[in-house]
């Protein structure tokens, strides 16, 4: 699913993100990266999305090997995953249902196929009935809800939450990780990327912790380190 | 495949970038129009005077004079040389007799001076007068027609040539000049124009290549925006080209007096001229849209 081999990433002239980072995340697992700013955790993030490329070792993603893929692939490997923001990244001037018809035309999707699905996946969310609401009129869980739905619109075998919780309150985060919880049980690998530990100790049943671009601590929920 | 469903999307998107931006738009096609005008006054002064360089060009012969000793064998063989010659356009043979005719006709009621000229008398030779159909050819060409056997000298109108060439030619590299030069001009503002419209849309740009859209399909609207600015530009030279065109050559073949009348004679008519200069004008516009948005779309690829 995900592999590090050996990961270093350094940013010119000489910042150093991340020092041979090596892990191996599952299917179906539910992982936590934990890490302050500066840990590493963005630019682990960019490496897994190929917005970035490793300066050495591997990345492998979905069975895509980030080092050598294609340009002209990367789209097609983008498409087996999802990915949430703490921003949302929703578009001001379209509705809830557009924004995830939206992520589905630009893949050339046909439209009765958009159709079929969208209703489907808010329904899924728990927007159903919100869905001709612009992003202003949507509370700020409610706005994740809507990114979230728009990145399990490929029906992605990972979905990953970069600080979902980071921009609304601490009752609607809970709801949101009930849903990426929920994501999870149906077999779907769910990363989430954050700096809050108390989120990660309820929910992870695996933390990554990084510190300095390196990774400290790996530990699954109920086991010792690993 | 992309989907006929998509490609109607992705012309939708294009259509609204184009109206969204409607400020910009408006402005880049007056400019790219201002530039493809100027470059249709360019082409059709090239066309023409190429026109009139060859219509000059057909009215100044090379005169072959033959000797009077020429055997017909000779003047035979020269005949046949010149109808298989490559540079030649059309000849005729002028014999002896032909030449007093000629002189006759010129002199009007003064012909009767010259009787007591004819047979034997006639001083004036017997002449091949050959137009040849590039006059860049001139000086090779009569070089190789003095080498005919039976030839006394040839007679080459040089200097006009030499004039005519100097003169296509200067209209030929200041006409690419200055398309290359409007070329560059509007390739910019189209695409700076573009390049606004990818910067206020740079968020959805981001969402697209986050959700798996290829670039192609990122490119499409902005490229379809840019080849609308140049259609749309197109077509508007071509209305005020083809209708100035259509005015000035009227107005020289029916009104104009002396030497611009003289033009009228050579001058292109505009049914011979408007499928280049549509068809012209549309490649002009597609390919400094098409590029010119490709070019302010490849920052925003790179994420």
């Amino acid at each position: 699913m995900i592999d590090f081999k050996h990961v270093t990433k350094v940013y010119e002239p000489k910042i150093t993100a991340l020092k041979d980072v090596s892990v191996h995340i599952d299917k179906g697992e539910f992982v936590f990266v934990l890490g302050h700013s500066g840990a590493g955790k963005s630019t682990f993030l960019k490496l897994m999305l190929r917005e970035e490329k490793a300066t050495k070792g591997e990345v492998i993603v979905n069975g895509y090997n980030l080092s050598k893929i294609k340009e002209k692939d990367i789209p097609y490997m983008r498409r087996t995953l999802g990915v949430v923001f703490q921003d949302f990244r929703l578009i001001p001037n379209l509705t809830a249902y557009e924004n995830i018809a939206f992520a589905m035309r630009v893949t050339n999707i046909d439209e009765k196929e958009i159709k079929r699905r969208v209703p489907y996946i808010l329904n899924l969310v728990g927007l159903a009935g919100k869905q001709d609401k612009l992003p202003a009129q949507l509370s700020g869980g409610e706005q994740q809800r809507v990114a979230l739905a728009r990145a399990l619109v490929h029906n992605p075998d990972l979905v990953i939450a970069d600080e979902p919780t980071g921009n609304i309150d601490p009752q609607l985060s809970l709801e949101i990780m009930e849903l990426l919880k929920a994501i999870n049980s149906t077999g779907t690998t769910v990363l989430v990327v954050t700096h809050e530990h108390e989120l990660a100790r309820r929910y992870a049943r695996r933390i990554i912790e990084m510190r300095h671009g390196v990774i400290v601590n790996d530990t699954a929920v109920g086991r010792a380190g690993v | 495949m992309m989907k006929f469903s998509s490609f109607k999307y992705l012309f939708k998107q294009g259509w609204n970038n184009f109206k969204g931006n409607r400020l910009m738009s408006v402005a880049s096609v007056g400019v790219v129009a201002s530039c493809l005008i100027l470059v249709g006054i360019c082409g059709s002064l090239v066309l023409n005077v190429n026109s009139f360089v060859s219509y000059l060009g057909a009215q100044n012969e090379i005169v072959i004079y033959m000797k009077d000793d020429a055997s017909l064998d000779q003047v035979n063989a020269i005949n046949s040389s010149l109808e298989n010659d490559e540079d030649v356009g059309h000849f005729r043979y002028v014999s002896k007799e032909d030449a007093l005719a000629e002189q006759m006709g010129y002199m009007g009621q003064y012909a009767s001076l010259l009787a007591g000229y004819e047979g034997v008398n006639n001083p004036l030779p017997a002449s091949f007068r050959v137009n040849l159909k590039d006059l860049t050819h001139l000086e090779p060409a009569s070089m190789r027609f003095s080498s005919f056997d039976g030839v006394d000298y040839v007679s080459t109108p040089t200097e006009l040539a030499g004039v005519l060439i100097a003169l296509k030619n200067v209209t030929y590299y200041a006409g690419l000049a200055i398309l290359v030069i409007l070329f560059m001009v509007s390739m910019v503002v189209i695409s700076n124009t573009i390049r606004l419209t990818v910067f206020a849309r740079r968020r959805e740009i981001s969402i697209m290549k986050y959700v798996g859209a290829t670039n192609g399909f990122i490119r499409m609207p902005f490229i379809v925006e840019g080849l609308l600015i140049g259609t749309i530009s197109a077509l508007i030279t071509f209305a005020v080209v083809a209708g100035g065109y259509v005015y000035l050559f009227n107005y020289i073949t029916t009104q104009a007096t002396g030497f611009i009348a003289m033009l009228s004679l050579c001058m292109v008519p505009f049914s011979g001229i408007w499928p280049v200069m549509l068809i012209g004008f549309m490649a002009f516009g597609w390919l400094i849209g098409g590029l010119g948005s490709a070019l302010s779309m490849r920052k925003y690829l790179k994420v």
